[in-house]
């Protein structure tokens, strides 16, 4: 996880150097066309404000950027509609002063509870580790991903002979990036995050499985007897270095179905959502004016409203093309509109619904276009480091279908490779089993209940064509005997063919994010031992929705 | 609110459809300082809205909107004016569509 934070910070500088306003298209992957220049969402916002420490540059940033780069060639009345946004006090601009005053507030959190609520109504997101994982709950891999990050311990085992207890942590790289970054803070939906944004991160959800009850150790040359009259030749150990070792790592990327939104067949699905979202939208129009109606009690909002300092901040943006003059200016501006008005104990309340009004949105927004685009594809390597086997790089197809109140189907296939140079005269060829699995799943709580109970029935195939391979370490001493095996070897163990899983569970889902599988499976074999097992998994998984308000 | 920052200008008490030429407006509510806003009649194409009477001075239209995924933003104009004038700026207001909410500025003299 280490290396995923790292490469989104990377990554925040990169994109920070964009400086043109380009055609951008929905976050959606799949979105096959592009649109015609500077026709839709709001600029991109440039390097010399996003990263501002102060949260209405931040806020205002992409209105900042976007009339740096035009002050040059435009003249001011052009420029109308950039200056009335960069006034907090006029109306147009409360979409983008509602997410700065939240971050004045410090309002973010209750906008995380609110997603989070929301995630929990969800059939379709994985947290913990797949099938093939000693310590996991999930005979079949789920299409979706954790919102923001997601925290999994899972015990149990289901095409494993060995019990494991696992901790996974997963994250969708976008939402990451979304929150380190704090882009597009004022977008709700149609957000201009094209290119690798749009259509890499948003899609991409990662995930790392710990084995918890694994040490992990290092090899380290000794240095010389310590005790004893017999001399004893031990040239090196192993030293324990931690508990807890990496088992496998996940990267999944899900795909719509591809889908124009100008064709009259999206149009006509999409009309059909219009009706869904409309009582979303009205609330959020409504909080708005609230807002608005409230701050407009201010002496010194009014007065920016009245005489804007539009001119100041288009010469400001003219004269100094690095933007330093132009921040300088914009927080004189909003310091004067906003000097008296945070004082307002009203506002903390009538802004914070609207930050709620907008993250339900934008969530019902995404469903929207789920449910209008179709079924939901996703496509999942896993690097698996499984104890005393070899390692394989397991490649998964996973399809799912929502039915609304009536549930959700998800599909698994799956091949699994061992993974690097086969050994010398290896009794096995680079294929380890290929399966394919199905689950289904059904809330079936009320949706205005606090807990969501949902059942989960699932069947899993795999079919295996040489049985297991065990690793023998070097330095294992042969049975019978008090010879070290001085190179290590490898032996079948199990047997090949068909290896079949039926389970059935509950998982309960709480109104904080916290959700707890609990499964009972039964099974023809195991990797490693003939003859059938019955066996019982629990979890538990934490949805970090509400990280957002540490930012 | 100067009259040059308004989105529409025109003849108070001037009766006109204000219009949008993207997006589905599926609430419009005008509102004045100090009064009780006014929810406004939305036309079958959910792309314009009747004003009955044009305040004098600033007024919001207040929007609820529904974007489909990739429309552009919308361009400001007006449609039919039954009584008076009223004329969309040049360039025209804009509203954007990462947002349900939009905004139309008035003035009327």
């Amino acid at each position: 996880m280490r290396g995923f934070f790292y490469f989104a910070l990377v990554f925040c500088f990169c994109s920070g150097a964009r400086a043109q306003t380009v055609a951008e298209l929905p976050q959606i992957a799949g979105l096959s066309q592009t649109l015609p220049e500077s026709s839709t969402g709001t600029p991109i916002p440039d390097r010399f404000c996003n990263s501002d420490p102060r949260t209405e540059v931040r806020s205002f940033c992409p209105w900042l950027s976007e009339l740096l780069r035009n002050a040059q060639a435009r003249s001011e009345a052009d420029l109308r509609n950039t200056l009335d946004r960069l006034n907090p006090a006029n109306p147009t601009a409360s979409n983008i002063l509602i997410p700065a005053l939240s971050g004045r507030l410090a309002l973010k959190s209750a906008q995380g509870n609110l997603l989070q609520a929301a995630n929990q109504l969800r059939t379709d997101q994985q947290f913990g580790p797949g099938s093939t994982v000693a310590g996991t709950t999930s005979l079949v891999t789920k299409a979706g991903g954790a919102a923001l990050l997601g925290l999994a311990l899972d015990t149990g085992a289901l095409t494993r002979t060995v019990n494991g207890t696992t901790a996974t942590l997963s994250s969708n790289a976008d939402e990451l990036f979304r929150l380190l970054t704090g882009i597009s803070p004022d977008c709700v939906i149609n957000c201009a995050e094209g290119g690798f944004q749009g259509h890499v991160l948003n899609p991409l959800s990662l995930f790392g499985t710990f084995a918890l009850a694994q040490s992990s150790g290092t090899n380290t040359p000794t240095a010389g007897q310590a005790s004893g009259a017999t001399a004893t030749n031990v040239p090196s150990v192993t030293i324990p270095s931690g508990q807890g070792k990496l088992t496998s790592f996940t990267v999944k990327y899900q795909v719509l179905n591809n889908y124009d939104p100008r064709s009259p067949k999206f149009q006509e699905n999409w009309n059909k959502q219009v009706e869904t979202l409309a009582p979303l939208a009205i609330l959020e129009q409504k909080d708005t004016l609230a807002v608005y109606n409230e701050l407009i009690k201010d002496s010194n909002f009014v007065a920016l409203l009245n005489n804007p300092d539009s001119h100041e901040l288009y010469m400001a943006a003219k004269a100094d093309a690095t933007g330093g003059q132009l921040v300088n200016r914009f927080e004189e501006v909003w310091n004067k509109a906003m000097i008296t008005v945070l004082n307002d104990s009203n506002l903390t309340t009538l802004v914070a619904a609207v930050s709620q009004d907008q993250t339900v949105f934008r969530q019902a927004w995404m469903n929207a276009i789920a449910d209008v685009a179709g079924t939901m594809f996703s496509t999942q390597y896993t690097f698996n480091k499984p104890l005393n086997q070899p390692q394989t790089h397991d490649v998964t197809l996973i399809f799912g279908q929502n039915f609304g109140q009536y549930g959700s189907l998800t599909f698994n296939a799956a091949a699994s490779l061992y993974s690097g140079a086969l050994p010398v005269n290896a009794n096995y060829g680079r294929v380890h089993y290929s399966q394919v699995s199905g689950e289904y799943d059904r809330d079936v709580s009320s949706l205005q209940s606090s807990y969501h109970f949902q059942i989960n029935l699932a069947g899993y195939w795999q079919y295996q064509p040489k049985p297991s391979i065990l690793n023998i370490p070097a330095g294992t001493v042969a049975p019978g005997t008090t010879i070290p095996i001085p190179n290590g070897t490898q032996e079948f163990v199990g047997t090949a063919g068909s290896l079949g899983v039926v389970q059935a569970g509950l998982t309960i889902k709480g109104p904080a994010g916290i959700n707890i599988p609990l499964r009972v499976s039964w099974s023809n074999k195991t990797d490693l031992l003939q003859g059938s097992k019955v066996g019982a998994q629990i979890g538990m998984s934490y949805n970090f929705s509400s990280l957002g308000g540490l930012f | 609110m100067p009259q040059a920052n308004a989105d529409i200008v025109g003849k108070a008490g001037s009766n006109f459809i204000a219009t949008l030429d993207s997006g589905a407006i599926v609430q419009a509510q005008l509102a004045v300082v100090g009064q009780a806003p006014l929810t406004l009649a939305i036309g079958a194409d959910q792309q314009s809205v009747t004003v009955p009477s044009l305040p004098a001075g600033d007024s919001t239209i207040w929007l609820a909107l529904v974007w489909a995924p990739g429309v552009p933003n919308a361009n400001i104009g007006v449609g039919t004016v039954t009584s008076g004038n009223a004329q969309a700026q040049n360039p025209p207001g804009i509203v954007y569509d990462n947002n349900p909410v939009g905004v139309i500025q008035l003035f009327g003299s």
